[in-house]
């Protein structure tokens, strides 16, 4: 059985559509990050996720069932992103306790351990915490609360880089002791790459890449060399980025359909073969045009 | 996969009425605010009458606990409002759907109602001794002693109304909730028809005969069930109108 | 120890070839319980399922072979293999490389010999010293 079913899915605001013809299904117990630029739609897609809003058009099920206003997938979902509303009356110690009473499988050991790793005191109160203390908070819930759908939505906002990792790596060592299925956004594809298992990878609302995270690096491939002999090589392959270096030097990114022996012949001719990091892929895919910012500056 | 919980609207209504009574303490102070400044208010009485002939002259002061009353009325109405606009957002942070939502700040807003009619009753009680004490009077005459079962009654009639007005107030923050335009058209249209009456009528007809509806009616039992069934179509479409909204925080 | 995420390798690729190496210099004997998936998800940081795929990739060389339920153990032959293997595919294609890159810089055979000679040396000296 998926998690998240969706076919077609379509939602607009007024004149703008966010999430355009969406089609994908995400596998139980599997960590999914959700990438895409700034408007690309990944919060309104996780909020019809979370039954929080209703599609135009098309379908979605989560856990098999139409998510909007569904108290059996609000129950077993959670959704964190910096917006979570809190009551202002409540210390963070008597938040801790009132949320654990909505989870069944909530784990309270680890919201306490992580609660005091993360120096926060009991007493604390949510709307006094500075904004990375609060990202960290609000991911304390998402965790402990061991709903098999996890929603992260850009979980990370204000955190230092010491404790992003520290959050990462609490993700992967609580989803090992307790599979279920997470969808993280960020930006931040290079942090989080390894310890997903697919990226999602959105443009406009619109799906641009959806496949296991392992296959995302042979994706692609990065040539740099004499630009006739890239150019010779480009002639096979989809061209996803170009940038000139140099008198008569080049790089390109194009998707890897070479062979390992072509590969190896222009590594003789003088090619210098780079893997394209997956933040770049995703940047290149993503980009609206091939030349990125250089071709405002290249115009005059 | 992990197991899928099952559950049910009334037991997650159930956990966020108690996170809602924590959460919402401070309304509760705001409370015992509005009925103390409503208290001192009352200590100067709502009117005064007097006259005096052959060197002699006397003052009739008149008391009332109405003022605490329309208060805590005033309290009940902003708490349902308040309960519309930020209830359902701390609500959809953990497990929620729009009846669970509903069902709790209903169960809420039945309790604050119960609190405000209790103590606003105890507040009118307790001007009426302080004035007893103040005034030095010692013919208390049989007027002054409230008889347990009108005490009752009284405790009623307030809870009633608290528990209306809150409801009301609940319904109209849904409306503005749905659309901001009715922050500013609801207030029009009151004030509008107030100042609209006032001008042709000299009178405020539509909201005197709302209030008469109720304060009329001289039967306990059939006071309690127009209060109920009012409060009972306001919150069925309140379910009907607000239960496939989309949550926007 | 780290992953080299700016390597062309993907991380299976790159955890496949760390436990080559450590049952190569014997840390790991033949019989031997090797690391389950989970242990090396953590010890690298990485999804339990691109740890699995490493694992994966040397059960398909019959390098590691499967006790139900107890997980993966180091087979008998796996040493004499990756040893085989390594020189296979990875010292002859430096040395290819190493060929290239002096043709390219004009260096002559008899030069490239002696660099190699050189060098050994040096790693032997090395070596020694430790």
């Amino acid at each position: 059985m998926n998690v998240v079913d969706c076919s077609g899915l379509t939602k607009t605001f007024g004149r703008t559509t966010a999430v355009k013809n969406l089609s994908f299904t995400l596998a139980p117990n599997k960590i999914t990050g959700l990438i895409g630029r700034n408007g690309a739609g990944k919060t309104t897609l996780l909020k019809l996720i979370a039954g929080y809003l209703l599609p135009n058009a098309g379908s979605i099920q989560v856990f098999s069932e139409n998510p909007f206003n569904n108290i059996k997938v609000s129950a077993n979902m959670i959704f964190v992103d910096e917006n979570m509303v809190l009551p202002a009356s409540m210390n963070l110690g008597e938040i801790l306790e009132s949320a654990g009473r909505f989870y069944a499988h909530w784990d309270h050991k680890l919201a306490v351990g992580l609660f005091t790793y993360f120096n926060l005191h009991p007493g604390q109160y949510h709307s006094k915490l500075s904004k990375g203390m609060r990202s960290a908070f609000n991911v304390i819930l998402g965790l402990a609360a061991h709903c098999p759908l996890t929603i992260f939505d850009e979980p990370t906002i204000g955190m230092d880089a010491a404790v992003r990792k520290d959050f990462y790596r609490a993700l992967l060592k609580d989803f090992m002791q307790c599979p279920r299925t997470v969808i993280l956004s960020s930006h931040l594809l290079n942090e989080i790459n390894d310890i997903l298992d697919d990226l999602l990878l959105i443009k406009d609302g619109e799906k641009c890449l959806h496949m296991p995270i392992d296959e995302l690096k042979e994706y692609a491939v990065g040539l740099q060399g004499k630009e006739e002999t890239i150019a010779k090589m480009a002639e096979k392959a989809e061209v996803l980025h170009r940038k000139k270096l140099g008198k008569d030097s080049v790089y390109i990114a194009v998707r890897n359909q070479f062979a390992e022996e072509e590969l190896h012949k222009a590594r003789l001719e003088g090619v210098a073969i780079s893997p394209v990091a997956a933040d770049d892929l995703c940047m290149y895919l993503t980009a609206r045009n091939k030349g990125g910012i250089d071709d405002v500056f290249d115009r005059n | 996969m992990m197991s899928l919980t099952e559950t049910s609207v009334l037991a997650v209504a159930k956990t966020q009425y108690h996170y809602k009574i924590k959460a919402h303490a401070g309304l509760f102070f705001a409370l015992i605010a509005v009925q103390l400044l409503a208290f001192f208010f009352s200590l100067n009485g709502v009117g005064s009458s007097g006259g005096g002939s052959q060197g002699m002259s006397y003052t009739i002061k008149y008391f009332t606990g109405d003022v605490i009353i329309i208060f805590t009325l005033i309290w009940a109405f902003s708490i349902g409002i308040s309960m519309a606009n930020n209830g359902f957002k701390t609500d959809f942070t953990f497990v929620s759907n729009r009846l669970s939502s509903h069902l709790s700040s209903l169960a809420f807003l039945l309790t604050a109602a119960v609190i405000a009619g209790v103590t606003a009753t105890l507040c009118g009680l307790l001007l009426r001794v302080v004035m007893l004490l103040s005034h030095g009077g010692v013919d208390t005459g049989p007027a002054f002693w409230i008889a347990p079962p009108a005490l009752l009654s009284g405790i009623f009639a307030a809870t009633l109304y608290a528990a209306l007005l809150s409801i009301i107030g609940y319904f109209i923050g849904m409306l503005t909730q749905r659309h901001p335009a009715f922050v500013v058209l609801l207030p029009g249209l009151f004030f509008g028809t107030l100042f609209v009456e006032a001008r042709s009528t000299g009178q405020a007809r539509t909201l005197n005969s709302a209030i008469e509806f109720f304060s009329t009616e001289g039967s306990h039992a059939l006071f309690a069930l127009k209060v109920v069934l009012v409060s009972a179509i306001v919150f069925g479409c309140v379910i009907l109108f607000f239960n496939r909204m989309e949550v926007r925080k | 120890m780290l992953l080299d995420t700016n390597s062309l390798k993907p991380i299976y690729v790159q955890i496949a070839e760390w436990l080559e190496m450590e049952i190569l210099n014997g840390n790991i004997a033949s019989d031997e319980k090797i690391y389950s998936q989970y242990q090396l998800a953590d010890m690298f940081n990485v999804n339990p399922a691109t740890a699995a795929k490493g694992l994966n990739i040397l059960a398909g060389e019959k390098l590691l072979y499967k006790k139900r339920g107890l997980g993966m153990f180091v087979s008998c032959h796996a040493r004499a293999a990756i040893r085989s293997k390594r020189i296979e595919r990875n010292l002859k294609q430096l040395v290819l490389e190493l060929v290239a890159e002096a043709k390219r810089l004009d260096v002559g055979r008899d030069d490239l010999i002696n660099m190699l000679i050189a060098a050994e040396l040096q790693v032997t000296e090395e070596e020694g010293s430790q």
